[in-house]
């Protein structure tokens, strides 16, 4: 693996991205678009606003739970998981 | 620019020292002191930074991304060099070498208080909330309670944007705020599938991360934005299958800009309609992606010609297939910090969104607070710049910093520069009319509320209930009490509701953000003092 690429999982699955993405950027370059479920409907859900703004893409990443994807850097054995969306880190 | 920890953030041991509080009894935070506090590193906050820390002021500048620059300004963060407009201009990097300039990046405020320790009984209104008021943490209550430079005047707490933030406290004489604006998305069927984003976020991560959400394309909305999103797109081996604008007389523009003598932004304009044209990118005026469709993501979007209300033509739908849709209807000010420091603003006469007012000094009407830049109103970033550097002044001339020939001097410049940017975004902002027909897009069904899932078909039921205010809409349906607390959904909802009482926009209320601004933990909380 180039020293350029950070290594992180997707539910499970091995995955790389260029160093420097956020976790949604990163998941998006590998061609995941939603990696969350709304409460109510299950709606699938990804990036909306990509600014913070719309918590439209909150994401599990290790211990944090239901962190923006869109603001938070992507880093090296990062486990991201699909959110449960009970609620931002609780 | 500085890291915080250095020989500012020492005053809140030492303060801590001399109370005759037990030790124990002292939360474990850091609080860091400072002259100005700019919260936003757009534009607009790092012109205001820079102007203050030029006039001998300590200036901690707030922002929520890694890097500054703000939206316009978006810094690559893999080191794919922007293009060339895009790139922080030089006058204004010149913020991260500022000797008096502490930034806090990565950090959002999620409350602030005013101390008001001079006159706290003339502020009977002050949005002050002591979560411990008794606590022994605030570092310097002031020795002169009479003095106009007393510290400690706001209190801002901070959060990471992924845990808690260091220092989780920021005091400060003064307050620059540039929180800048989020864009306004419309509803539609499927506007919530995965693959359909704003316009800005489109650019954004492609500006500043080098990645794109689709391969095959739509730009749709209205403003001046849409077309920096499509050719930035196209330019970077999207195929963007068309680029819709809901107003019809795109000419219009072409035509005020000229008008105004704003040749800049016409070669600009021009720009990027020949990149369109060479990536044989179609746009076209008067229409609109009213529908989406998909299992689990996007996969079509339905286009619909428009009348010139922008209600849909009738026998004039077509699907396209497309793995992206990014939407922008212009930009709502992000209201939140100025109305919790209880800063007056004023309705759009026909948007549904609202700017904080403030005089030629970019004065709020709060003493001690100024607003530059989105948060003022939809102006671009030569208006966001140089409010920016007059709110700078006006922080540091409220400090103590004296009046002098060369101020006045540069002052007067800047205003000057000021009064035709503002011509300009003036005229764009009537070249692309809000119209009503957009009411027609969404289905009963349709998610109105994206967090807290609320349909369509539930505001019109809340309004046909009696509804006639955007808080018994929300009451009633849940709408805008979710994660990002309206921010999305309440233009949407202020216009539903005035449309269908028949009153006016601001006369049905709004939806903004209230405390907390921000998910924190309880921790942080009890750890914030």
């Amino acid at each position: 693996m180039a020293a350029d690429q950070v290594r992180f999982t997707f539910d499970g699955a091995e995955l790389a991205a260029p160093r420097g993405l956020t976790v949604g950027g990163a998941l998006l370059a590998n061609g995941i678009r939603s990696w969350r479920l709304t409460r109510a409907g299950g709606r699938p859900r990804g990036i909306f606003c990509a600014i913070g703004a719309c918590f439209d893409c909150l994401v599990d990443v290790g211990d944090d739970r239901a962190v923006r994807a869109c603001l938070v850097p992507v880093r090296d054995g990062d486990a991201v998981r699909t959110s449960d969306s009970r609620g931002p880190r609780e | 620019m500085n890291t915080p920890g250095g020989p500012v953030t020492d005053m809140a041991e030492t303060d801590m020292a001399e109370t005759d509080v037990p030790v124990t009894d002292v939360p474990v935070t850091d609080v860091l002191m400072t002259d100005v506090a700019v919260v936003g590193a757009g534009p607009a906050g790092l012109a205001a930074a820079l102007a203050a820390a030029d006039l001998g002021r300590a200036v901690t500048l707030i922002d929520s991304a890694q890097a500054p620059g703000g939206q316009i300004y978006r810094q690559p963060l893999t080191g794919t060099p922007g293009s060339a407009p895009d790139r922080l201009p030089q006058r204004l990097q010149r913020a991260a070498g500022h000797r008096r300039i502490t930034h806090l990046p990565a950090t959002t405020v999620w409350h602030a208080e005013r101390d008001s320790p001079i006159n706290l009984n003339s502020n009977p209104r002050s949005n002050k909330i002591h979560l411990n008021p008794t606590s022994p943490t605030s570092p310097t209550s002031p020795t002169s309670p009479t003095s106009p430079t007393s510290p400690g005047e706001f209190t801002l707490r901070l959060t990471g944007v992924a845990g808690p933030a260091d220092p989780a406290v920021l005091r400060a004489r003064a307050v620059v705020i540039a929180t800048g604006a989020t864009e306004l998305a419309l509803p539609f069927p499927g506007w919530d599938l995965p693959g359909v984003t704003t316009a800005g976020a489109a650019q954004a991560l492609l500006k500043s991360q080098g990645v794109t959400v689709g391969r095959r394309v739509i730009v749709a909305g209205s403003g001046p934005l849409l077309l920096p999103v499509a050719a930035g797109l196209a330019e970077a081996g999207v195929r963007v299958v068309a680029m819709l604008e809901a107003t019809q007389a795109r000419a219009g523009v072409t035509r005020t800009a000229r008008l105004a003598g704003h040749p800049g932004k016409l070669r600009e304009a021009a720009g990027y309609a020949a990149t369109l044209a060479r990536h044989r990118v179609p746009v076209r005026t008067g229409h609109a992606v009213v529908a989406c469709r998909g299992a689990g993501r996007v996969e079509y979007a339905t286009i619909a010609r428009l009348g010139r209300d922008w209600r849909p033509a009738s026998g004039t739908r077509w699907e396209a297939a497309v793995d992206a849709v990014h939407v922008s209807f212009g930009f709502t000010a992000a209201l939140e910090l100025p109305r919790l420091l209880g800063c007056a603003d004023a309705p759009h006469p026909v948007r549904p969104v609202s700017a904080v007012t403030h005089d030629a000094g970019q004065a709020t009407s709060v003493a001690g607070v100024f607003a530059a830049g989105e948060v003022t109103g939809t102006g671009g970033a030569d208006v966001a710049e140089l409010e920016g550097y007059l709110a700078g002044v006006s922080a540091a001339r409220y400090l103590g910093v004296p009046a002098s020939p060369t101020l006045a001097a540069r002052l007067h410049a800047v205003t000057t520069r000021l009064a035709r940017a503002r011509r300009f975004a003036a005229l764009l902002d009537q070249a692309y009319p809000f119209m009503p027909g957009w009411l027609d897009w969404p289905a009963p069904d349709t998610v109105v509320c994206r967090c807290e899932e609320t349909a369509w078909g539930a505001i019109d039921q809340a309004i046909a209930a009696g509804a006639s205010s955007v808080r018994s809409a929300k009451a009633m349906t849940r709408c805008g009490m979710g994660y990002c607390q309206a921010r999305v959904c309440g233009p949407v909802v202020q216009y539903a509701v005035a449309a269908a009482t028949g009153r006016p926009l601001a006369g049905v209320g709004d939806l903004h953000a209230r405390p907390v601004l921000s998910p924190v933990t309880l921790q942080e909380v009890a750890d914030s003092g």
